[in-house]
Formats: C-alpha cells, structure tokens, sequence
C-alpha cells in the first residue's frame, strides 16, 4: 500500500462519513418537524394561563406533539443513531432556553402591551408564540451545534 | 503490511459501506446504496460477505411504506475498521515524516 493511495482510502472514508452525518442533522431539522414541533411548544406553553383541566390537557398535548414528532422523525429517518449523552444536554438546554424566551415575552407582553393575564391574547399566548417563533429561528444555530455533536461521536476520522 | 491493516475491509466498495455506517447507529439500504453510488445486487453481495465476516448486522422492518432493511456496523466491525483507518493514517505519516539524517563520526564522514 503506498501512501497516496492510502491518503485516497482516508478523504474517500472522511466524505462517506460526512455525508452520513450530515443526513443525521439534515433529518433532525427538516422544515416540516421544525414547525410541528414549534406549534407543540406553542400549544404547551401557551395553556399554562388556561384555566383547569385545560392548561393540564393543552400542556400534555403540547408535550405529547413535540416529543411524537421526534419519535416519528427517529422512526422514519435512514441513518438512525443511538441518543448520547452530549444529545440529551442539548436537547435540555434548548427546552430551558425556550421557557426562559417564553418568560421574557409573557413579562414584555404584561409591561410593553398591557395583555391581560386571561382571555384572547393572553400573557402566555404572546410568550408561547415568541418562543415558537425563536425555536424556528433558531433552526440553522440547533442545526450546526448538532453537527458538533455529531461530529464528536462516532467514526474513527 | 501495517498492524491493523485489514485486506478484506481495504476493498472499495467494502470500505465505503463501513465508513457509511461509521457515524449512525442503523442505516437504511437505499442510504448507503446512493451514497456509495452502486447497485441493489452489488450493494447486497458486500453487505453478505460483510455479514458473514461479523463485521455488519442486517434488520428487516416492516412499516406502512413497506418493507425496510437497515445495516449496522457491529462492535466487531467498527473495531476492524478503527484499527484499518489508523492503519491507513500511519502509512501517510509516515510518507511525511523527514529522512533520518546520517550519523557523523567525529573523524569527519557519515556512517
């Protein structure tokens, strides 16, 4: 084996390798996941001011869309990988960065527009809808700190 | 030959498959078979040999779009082509690393 073939074997696995990693992240994030699982943050979120049972029944069925729609997503995707730990931080800190977003909209709804805490719009409603609104925005940022992670885990190159 | 050199894993096409599945834990045969550019029969012979050295897992699932087969790179497999790639990383050092300068005595000519 000389070592310009050898350096041919290597680029040919590092591209082969990319590309399966870049499906990985192209998958987690296609448009149509990205915006359910925005409306299930929305519908979360945006019945914590709903009286009982329903802020209950609007929060599990918030939950119950933005977790289906991972589910769904690992179920259909063809490159499927294990969750590691570095995944599920991320994936924590991000929920933690949306509440603290839906937090800062329901306090500038409350000081800035005067929305009541009740009825249509409500305080959660227009922090709900920032967060959603941040959670797509936020897309391309989640999409390449997903690639580090990726990156960091699997394939000896 | 480098320790760790694996000749069956060093053939093209077996080489490709392996560095497909490297990142992922299951991947999908229509995946590896477009991202290594071959064809259903060619794919499914080195997917089989691979199979039958240990080096790969072969799933079949069945869901509403029909029926799915996925290939996984096993414990065994994954080990082979980590040793095979370091194995191929020496041989470039190598290639790069300088000449070793001759020794000089000290009357005056190397040795």
């Amino acid at each position: 084996m000389n070592p310009h073939d050898a350096q041919a074997s290597l680029d040919a696995v590092r591209r082969l390798q990319d590309r399966t990693r870049d499906e990985i992240v192209r998958q987690s994030f296609s448009p149509p996941f990205v915006i359910l699982a925005a409306l299930g943050l929305f519908v979360a979120f945006a019945s914590t001011d709903l009286e009982r049972p329903w802020n209950f029944v609007g929060g599990a069925l918030g939950a119950a869309l933005y977790g289906g729609i991972g589910i769904l997503r690992e179920h259909r995707a063809c490159t499927r990988r294990k969750f590691i730990p570095q995944e599920l931080l991320f994936h924590l800190g991000l929920l933690a960065f949306f509440v603290v977003i839906y937090s800062i909209g329901r306090i500038a709804a409350w000081a800035l527009l005067a929305v009541p805490a009740e009825g249509l719009p409500s305080q959660a409603m227009v922090g709900a809808a920032l967060a959603a609104v941040a959670y797509v925005a936020a897309t391309p940022l989640n999409r390449r700190a997903l690639k580090a992670i990726v990156r960091q885990d699997g394939g000896p190159i | 030959m480098e320790p760790g050199f694996d000749e069956f894993l060093h053939v093209p096409a077996r080489l490709a498959i392996v560095a497909v599945l490297a990142p992922a834990d299951w991947v999908e045969f229509g995946f590896i078979r477009d991202s290594v550019e071959t064809s259903d029969s060619a794919l499914s012979k080195q997917v089989s040999a691979l199979a039958a050295a240990g080096y790969v897992a072969v799933r079949k699932d069945q869901d509403k779009r029909g029926r799915r087969t996925f290939v996984q790179l096993t414990p065994q497999g994954r080990q082979a082509f980590q040793r095979h790639a370091a194995a191929l990383q020496r041989i470039v050092a190598l290639a790069h690393r300088p000449p070793e300068q001759p020794v000089r005595e000290p009357g005056g000519g190397a040795r």
